[in-house]
């Protein structure tokens, strides 16, 4: 009985103090690319919303790098196609930003991280929106086009 | 609730005509919340925030993407999103308002402004007027925003478990900081 107790308290103290799990040891769900997962919520919001529903979906998406974005600490990888405004914005796991280190705007990337959700550009002026979050870089290849 | 459609109309149609050089906006912006329990405290920070100002009307708006907020504990922050916010069901957080008394804040010159704002703040579908102090501060030609404001969950039809009701509070602590640039047309 106090076997049993002693384990299920230390399950408890485990799971109460668990942290969310680092993305790069987990499979992603859906594998694609940030303009077909962009289109995907331009075309249908609600179909694409339901399509990335649930808890920590983790998906990898590989684009054309557009930009980097530095605010206090916090890097943002920004893949899409650079005719449209719309984006995929990646901001990466704090513990994984030295990642980022030497990549280059318009290399090709392939980035794993939390589904955040959609944001729809309801001003006409800075595009839509796709974002995840604890991104970490899983490839990157110079574009030489 | 009429009164909060025509607010939306306005503010919509309005961003959709104003001129790029009174426009400033961020979509790295930072909102924390905070709530003090009797078991532990809970805190949260998404970096991810899209603010779109015009300095000229001080019209603003805010959205947010609620798994986006991060926490320490994992088991908090599946929480949160499955049996609070109901992330699945209402991904997104907005607020739409203005600077009330933006025709007292030089944005030209170098500063801190203490800052009105009202407007709509849409949480879990709910929607409801909110009325804050902030400050504005001009600095480098960038616009920072600041505000601090207490939100009641029973507002916005978030319900806390009977389990944990005793130890959790019904008011938690909202901390807006984002910094605005200059939208390049």
């Amino acid at each position: 009985m106090v076997i049993l107790l002693l384990i299920a308290g230390i399950y408890i103290y485990k799971e109460y103090n668990r942290t969310t799990a680092d993305v790069k040891k987990l499979e992603p769900k859906f594998t694609t690319d940030a303009v077909t997962l962009i289109k995907e919520f331009e075309q249908s919001e609600t179909e694409a919303q339901k399509k990335y529903s649930g808890l920590n979906i983790v998906l990898s998406v590989k684009g054309y790098l557009k930009g980097i974005e530095m605010e206090s600490n916090n890097y943002t990888l920004l893949l899409g196609d650079t005719t449209s405004m719309s984006t995929v914005r990646c901001r990466m796991d704090s513990t994984h930003v030295s990642e980022t280190k030497g990549l280059n705007k318009g290399s090709i990337v392939t980035v794993n991280g939390y589904f955040n959700g959609y944001k729809a550009d309801d001003t006409g002026m800075l595009g839509s929106d796709v974002e995840l979050n604890r991104c970490v870089i899983m490839d990157k290849k110079e574009n030489n086009l | 609730m009429k009164r909060i459609v025509v607010l939306i109309l306005t503010l919509l149609g309005y961003f959709s005509k104003v001129d790029a050089q009174d426009t400033f906006y961020t979509k790295g912006g930072k909102i924390s919340f905070y709530s003090k329990s009797k078991v532990e405290d809970i805190e949260a920070t998404n970096s991810g925030v899209t603010c779109v100002m015009d300095k000229k009307s001080g019209l603003i708006q805010f959205s947010v993407l609620m798994k986006g907020f991060e926490f320490e504990k994992a088991l908090m922050q599946e929480h949160f999103n499955e049996n609070y916010v109901e992330s699945d069901k209402y991904p997104k957080s907005t607020f739409k308002g203005q600077v009330t008394n933006n025709s007292e804040i030089n944005y030209s010159v170098d500063g801190s402004y203490p800052a009105k704002v009202k407007g709509s703040l849409f949480i879990h579908g709910e929607t409801k007027e909110v009325e804050t102090n902030g400050t504005i501060e001009i600095k480098n030609g960038k616009i920072l925003v600041k505000a601090e404001f207490p939100v009641l969950l029973s507002d916005y039809k978030i319900s806390i478990p009977s389990v944990v009701k005793e130890n959790l509070s019904n008011s938690i602590r909202i901390t807006v900081n984002c910094t605005l640039e200059l939208l390049k047309s």
